[in-house]
């Protein structure tokens, strides 16, 4: 068998990381900065495997088994808190979070603003609670 | 021989005990508040009479304590100093360790400076003497006050603090050691600002009390300051015990001293004496503290309180005659406060100033005496003035009393009809301080100093002339001294009879619990001079010089020492006949001057000071020592005080300066915090880039 | 003598205002009175018992001969809680115990705590001041009282164990443990400005301390370093330094050469543990320039925060200097120390009492008047000889009385009229003539009238500082300096009399709807605060004795200390000995006559040696 060498999977490994990277810096969705930064995480995680693979030991492996199940849970977390964030602001731009910036700083503006956000299709609304809704005469059915 | 040790603590703790009992008194409503004057008059008297004891018990000893007088007079017959000195006669009981430390209980490594302070008493015919005249005329005056304070609000705190001050003055003649006296010292300071302040919601009389109460400190900084230096001073030289602090162990090593750490100490012990006694340039308070009431005037600010410098001087005589530069100073301010007082004195309209001023004066005098060495003639003027002086001051109250409170000299005259008994007295207390030649106790004891004085310039070599120039200036004081005196007098008893409406319709005689005491003090006014009428006889002069150390007369050859030697001068009689004369010269022109200017011819005086307004003026502002204080003194103090403050915002200022300074270093990095989730990304990267390439260039260079 | 009724006495001392503490504040604010009855009592059975404690040791000492002469001087605390009862068992001479409370690299930090002649009388002090800081409180706080008095509680508490502790760690815990309780009442109980305060306060003297902390964990290292003995005892750590620094005439002194290469090392330990613990005890004391912050925190402290304040919390910094920096760095003391600290209390106490004159505040005068009597006090501490020290000694008690009861009278007044502007009042003994008379009072007091307390510590501190300068063969500049701090504190607290109680008589408006009614003189609970401090006052000017005799063998302990590093400093100044002198010099002197007294004033008065 014909082994593919250790600075293949590197370069792999390094590429993912480079790109998510790219992808958490250049991008402003909170959804798609997430992606990002996980695909940094995943060329680490491949990075590991290789050298445990290449020095005959599996610590690497062990390691990222515990890395990936962080990564769930981490990403659980983390879209919990992107749909509260969502929620608060109803658009998924990074950008719009920058008032929590230090206090007397003057706002970043954006050279190219994003197009408005469609509107959105309101949510069935309940009605208000404690009045009962009328209810159709009930008929029987026998 | 009675040892008066047992009772000694009496004499002070009798006028302590009413006063506490007086003071808690006051803190009731009783009506018993009404007789307050009785424990301390009791107190009074009781300590007089044990002061008389005491008197007698020490003239007992010093006339049969043979060992003194032979030491001294054998020195002085054969040249030598003998090795041992024998104390000068007296009683000392030492009654409790007020505070000691210092003990060299760690073996051999502590330094000399233990302090023992006992409260220990002493009675020698110097404190005798003083005892006796503070007694005294503090009885005279506490029952003076009786009839004068009658219906005051504060009427039982007065009699707390008089009696206090009784135990204060009292305790300080009796002390024998130097911090005892300077506790005492500063006791009767106290109880002069308590009482100058007496009447306290007179701003005037708040303002005055605080003047003497720091003006007097001022002084006393210096006397702590040359205790200190004694004790801390002789210990350098072997044998002194080190934690010697009374008087006859540090007389004893006085001629050991360094002539330096003498004239030194001598100097700071009277820059208290200069405080107390308000001698130039801290005599300022004395006039102001004429706030407080007449008799506290008399008792406080003429007869006692104010010559404790004089006695403290007198105590010291020992190591002021190892200090001739000492003496020269003393004698100098001396002279030169009697004459300037004296010429405030003339022009001044207030009753009671004219009076402050002479006292001023006469305490000049008695500095001068002491610093031209006739000690005795210094101690022999305190005793007379306090007689004459007190009746002076109580008939000035007197006067005070029938007109309303007021004492502008100007208001009111012609008194002697309405006021009998207080115009005889003042007549007697102003003759005496005139010095009227032979009947009066003033020219007694003022032609000593003046004989003193005179001799002191004949017998000193360097500075002769010196003490010939305070000599004159002592005679113009007297002839000045006779003119302010009458000047007053015949303002205030001669002329028109005018009565300020204060007043009231029935301006009369005080009662007799007032003029009794007056009374008895022209009584002693008169004849309180017969106590050493020199040159005829010198009674005071051999009760005293032991308790000064001063050297009686020589011995004859192969007398026997059983007896004090008696006095065997020739009196020359030609030097203390042309001395009289002239005194007397001066004396009779100052009255004269007196009764022609404000007698005979009213409109000649006021005619002299429209003439003369530069002088007239200067004198009636008191040369403007007071203004000149406001502006060297007090004002660049202030000054101080405001810079101080404005320093310390400074201060405070830097502090929190410092503690803004971690905000400013953070202010420097805030921009980096613009919100932007990416911003801080990058700004990751970028950093780890640069620091991984910093970690791998150096692992490659 | 086991004396252990004694040691359960000092350890109640501690516990019992901790526990009355921990009641009152589980006690919940609505029950009132009882709290205030509960911390009363507290305060009086402490009280109580440290004047049991002061009273026993007051015999032990009396009774206690000459002591042998020491081999090295150090602290022998008594009534050790937990001691070993045989102390020839230990390696040291002054008494062990055996109480750890935590392991640290072989050793322990102890719970070891007594009472000697330098912490009883200042022990003694909190237990007063507490009675009135408690009763003057009693009104005046409504809100919050549970937690009032808990944290005035655990102030007193944690300033007993300052005092008390012979353990440096403990020491500094309960040093850093008193900044909190004083930061809540200032914070919570204080005026207008009072969380700036409080933060400035804490801020001070948190960094101050923590420096402290460098210096205290550099003594103890270098002990462990040098000394081959990790202890966290002072009186062991005073041991292991002297041995280390040697005196030349102690017989017990190694070979000359070994100290002499010693020399070196200990000189720059005793140089940067002086500075740090300088800098925490001097902002404690304060000493100017770091002072700011006093008159702040007392101005916006309740009465009862000044009180303890003023009277007990300076004098700690006062302490360290007396119990730490002294004894462990005795050279730079003598050296650095007294020059520099000589100075700034010179400076503190003329510029202090400036200040005070130029003040509005009443309060802010005293608070001024406490840096001025303060440098006196660190002035005669410095002297470094028996009168000064000893007068330091009387002055750290006397200012805490004076002051204490000046802060409360001012109290007194505030809670009648709600301010303390000067120019707000005139002729105020017309209508509170008591309060006036005690104002009077305590004002002499405070300006050292003799046959009250303030005389004797003051007169104490000018003889030791002259003769400290004599010795040194100085003109006496900071006596005189001294000296002058008299007629200056005269000058202001006279003033402030003249214009708040004399004169005709002004009140200030008071505000409407304020439910104190008409302004009546003294009632009886201000009688009790204020009788008992009086009394005190003449009871210590008349008859200071057994404070002195308490403390003198313990100020013996520090002049001998300081007379060491003297020798040192005269011995490094003209080096080599001549042969003949060191013969003599080396001599085991017997105490008291003989070849060592003479050597001792060749010592002192400069001449040749014997």
């Amino acid at each position: 068998m014909t082994a593919v060498p250790l600075h293949h999977y590197l370069v792999v490994g390094a590429v993912l990381f480079a790109l998510g990277a790219i992808g958490f810096l250049a991008r402003r969705n909170l959804i798609v900065m997430f992606l990002s930064a996980e695909m940094m995480l995943q060329g680490v995680a491949i990075n590991l495997v290789a050298f445990a693979r290449f020095r005959g030991n599996l610590q690497g492996q062990a390691f990222v088994l515990f890395t990936l199940t962080v990564a769930a849970c981490e990403a659980a977390i983390a879209l919990a808190l992107i749909l509260m964030l969502y929620r608060s602001r109803r658009s998924l731009d990074v950008s719009l979070w920058q008032d929590l910036r230090e206090p007397g700083q003057e706002p970043t503006v954006d050279e190219e603003p994003l197009p408005p956000p469609p509107p959105e299709e309101p949510l069935p609304k309940l009605p208000p609670a404690g009045v009962e809704p009328p209810h159709p005469e009930e008929t029987s059915r026998v | 021989m009675s040892d008066p040790g047992p009772y000694l603590w009496l004499i002070p703790a009798l006028p302590l005990a009413a006063a506490i009992v007086t003071g808690l008194l006051a803190l009731t409503d009783s009506p018993l508040r009404r007789h307050a004057h009785w424990p301390c008059i009791v107190a009074a008297i009781a300590s007089f009479v044990l002061s008389v004891l005491v008197l007698r018990a020490v003239a007992e000893l010093s006339a049969s304590d043979r060992s003194w007088i032979t030491y001294r007079t054998l020195a002085e017959a054969t040249g030598t100093q003998p090795p041992e000195r024998a104390a000068p006669p007296g009683f000392r009981k030492t009654y409790y360790t007020w505070f000691e430390t210092g003990q060299p209980r760690l073996g051999f490594d502590l330094p000399p400076d233990q302090v023992n302070v006992g409260i220990t008493f002493r009675a020698d015919t110097l404190t005798a003497l003083m005892l006796v005249t503070v007694t005294f005329v503090g009885s005279l005056i506490v029952i003076y006050s009786a009839g004068y304070m009658h219906g005051d609000e504060g009427y039982a705190r007065y009699f707390a603090e008089v009696a206090l001050f009784i135990f204060a003055m009292t305790g300080l003649v009796l002390a024998d050691n130097f911090l005892l006296l300077y506790a005492f010292w500063e006791g009767v300071g106290l109880c002069s600002y308590l009482l100058i302040g007496f009447w306290y919601s007179k701003p005037s009389a708040a303002a005055a009390a605080r003047k003497a109460f720091l003006v007097t400190r001022l002084g006393d900084i210096g006397l702590i300051l040359g205790i200190i230096l004694i004790w801390a001073g002789f210990q350098k030289s072997p044998g002194v015990p080190l934690n010697a602090l009374d008087y006859d162990t540090i007389f004893h090593y006085a001629a050991a001293q360094p002539h330096g750490l003498l004239v030194a100490a001598c100097l700071l012990l009277f820059c208290g004496a200069v405080g107390k006694s308000a001698q130039f340039p801290l005599h300022v308070w004395l006039p102001d503290a004429m706030e407080g009431p007449t008799p506290v005037s008399a008792l406080i600010h003429a007869a006692t309180m104010v010559t404790a410098g004089v006695y403290l001087v007198a105590r010291c005589t020992p190591l002021f005659e190892h200090a001739p530069e000492a003496q020269l100073i003393v004698a100098g301010i001396g002279g030169f406060t009697a004459l300037l007082a004296a010429l405030i004195a003339l022009t001044q309209n207030d009753l009671k100033r004219v009076l402050a001023y002479s006292t001023v004066s006469q305490l000049g005098y008695m500095f001068l005496a002491l610093g031209s060495g006739a000690v005795v003639a210094g101690m022999f003027h305190l005793f007379t003035h306090a007689f004459f002086k007190a009746l002076l001051f109580l008939a000035a109250g007197s006067v005070m009393h029938a007109m309303g409170n007021v004492i502008d000299m100007r208001r009111f005259g012609g008194l002697r009809r309405v006021l009998p008994v207080t115009h005889w007295t003042f007549l007697c207390g102003a003759a005496a301080l005139a010095a009227v030649p032979f009947v009066t106790s003033g020219f007694w004891s003022k032609d000593e100093i003046l004989a003193g004085t005179f001799e002191a310039s004949r017998q000193r070599q360097s500075d002769g002339w010196v003490y010939a120039l305070l000599f004159i200036a002592s005679l113009v004081t007297a002839g000045l001294t006779a003119f302010y005196t009458f000047r007053a007098y015949f303002l205030t008893f001669w002329g028109e009879e005018k009565i300020p409406h204060e007043a009231g319709e029935h301006a009369h005689e005080s009662p007799l619990v007032m003029t009794g005491p007056l009374a008895v003090l022209a009584v002693g006014a008169i004849v309180a001079g017969f106590a050493n009428p020199a040159p005829f006889a010198h009674p005071l002069d051999d009760f005293l010089e032991p308790s000064l150390e001063l050297p009686p007369p020589p011995v004859e050859e192969g007398a026997a020492l059983t007896e004090r030697p008696a006095r065997h001068e020739e009196v020359n009689w030609l030097k203390t006949g042309l001395l009289w004369l002239g005194s007397i010269a001066f004396t009779a022109a100052g009255i004269g001057g007196a009764w022609w200017l404000y007698e005979r011819q009213r409109r000649l005086a006021s005619q002299l000071a429209a003439d003369l307004p530069g002088l007239y003026q200067l004198s009636l502002n008191k040369f403007y020592l007071d203004e000149l204080y406001a502006v060297f003194v007090v004002a660049p103090m202030e000054a101080l005080a405001q810079i101080s403050r404005v320093i310390d915002y400074v201060v405070d200022g830097v502090v929190d300066l410092v503690g803004r300074l971690p905000e400013l270093l953070g202010r420097l990095f805030r921009p980096m915090q613009n919100g932007l989730v990416q911003f801080y990304a990058l700004a990751m990267a970028l950093s780890l880039m640069v620091f991984l390439l910093a970690l791998t260039l150096t692992r490659w260079f | 003598m086991t004396y252990d009724l004694e040691r359960n006495v000092l350890v109640l001392l501690l516990a019992c205002p901790a526990v009355a503490a921990v009641v009152v504040a589980v006690l919940g604010p609505r029950r009132v009175d009882l709290i205030r009855w509960i911390s009363f009592a507290a305060s009086v059975l402490t009280l109580a018992l440290a004047a049991y404690l002061a009273v026993r040791l007051f015999e032990v000492e009396r009774q206690a001969g000459p002591p042998p002469v020491a081999k090295l001087p150090t602290f022998r605390p008594h009534f050790v809680p937990g001691a070993r009862d045989d102390p020839a068992a230990g390696v040291s001479d002054a008494p062990t115990t055996t109480w750890n409370l935590l392991p640290v690299g072989g050793s322990f930090v102890q719970f070891y705590i007594g009472l000697d002649g330098l912490n009883v009388w200042l022990v003694m002090l909190t237990a007063v001041l507490m009675l009135p800081s408690v009763l003057v409180s009693w009104h005046a706080i409504r809100e919050r009282v549970n937690e009032f008095y808990a944290w005035l509680l655990l102030l007193q508490t944690a300033m007993m164990g300052i005092f008390l502790s012979f353990d440096i760690i403990l020491f500094y815990v309960f040093f850093e443990m008193s900044l909190v309780p004083l930061f809540f009442l200032i914070g919570i109980w204080g005026g207008p400005a009072r969380q700036h305060a409080a933060f400035k306060f804490f801020i001070y003297t948190l960094t101050g301390s923590l420096i402290s902390l460098l210096g205290i964990l550099g003594i103890v290292l270098a002990c462990q370093a040098h000394g081959d003995e990790l202890t966290f005892s002072i009186p062991r750590l005073v041991e292991i330094v002297h041995s280390k620094l040697g005196f030349l005439y102690d017989p017990q002194t190694p070979a000359e050469a070994n100290v002499l290469a010693d020399r070196q090392f200990w000189g720059s330990v005793q140089f940067w543990v002086f500075l740090a613990l300088t800098a925490g005890f001097a902002v404690k004391v304060p000493l100017v320039p770091l002072h700011t912050w006093l008159p702040l925190a007392h101005v916006e402290a309740p009465t009862a925060g000044s009180v303890d304040l003023a009277g007990v919390l300076l004098k700690i910094g006062a302490y360290g200097f007396l119990r730490l920096c002294v004894p462990l760095a005795p050279d730079v003391s003598l050296s650095l120390g007294l020059p520099l600290v000589s100075t700034l209390a010179a400076v503190g106490i003329v510029y202090g009492a400036y200040c005070a004159y130029a003040q509005d505040d009443v309060k802010r005068l005293i608070a001024y008047s406490s840096v001025s009597h303060l440098g006196l006090c660190m002035l005669g501490m410095f002297a470094l000889n028996t009168t000064g020290i000893a007068g330091s000694l009387m002055q750290m008690i006397n200012h805490g009385l004076s002051t204490g009861a000046l802060f409360l009278l001012i109290g007194m007044l505030y809670d009648r009229y709600h301010t303390r502007r000067l120019g707000d009042f005139s002729g105020m003994a017309k209508r509170l003539p008591w309060l006036a008379t005690f104002m009077v009072f305590i004002c002499l007091s405070s300006v050292g009238l003799p046959g009250l307390n303030g005389f004797i510590g003051e007169v104490l501190v000018l003889m030791g500082v002259f003769a400290s300068e004599r010795v040194r063969g100085e003109w006496p500049l900071y006596a005189v300096i001294a000296a002058s701090g008299l007629i200056l504190g005269a000058w202001y607290l006279f003033t402030m009399l003249r214009r708040v109680f004399f004169g005709p008589l002004k009140e200030p408006h008071i505000p409407p709807g304020d439910e104190h009614g008409p302004v009546h003189d003294l009632d009886l609970r201000e009688w009790v605060i204020l009788t008992p401090i009086a009394l005190l006052c003449v009871a210590i000017g008349l008859y200071p004795q057994p404070i002195l005799t308490t403390s003198q063998r313990d100020i013996d302990v520090i002049v001998n200390i300081a007379d060491r590093a003297r020798n040192r400093a005269s011995v490094a100044a003209s080096p080599p000995l001549p042969e003949a002198r060191r013969e003599h010099a080396v001599l085991p002197s017997p105490p008291g006559e003989g070849e060592g007294s003479k050597v001792r004033e060749a010592i002192i008065r400069g001449g040749p040696m014997p």
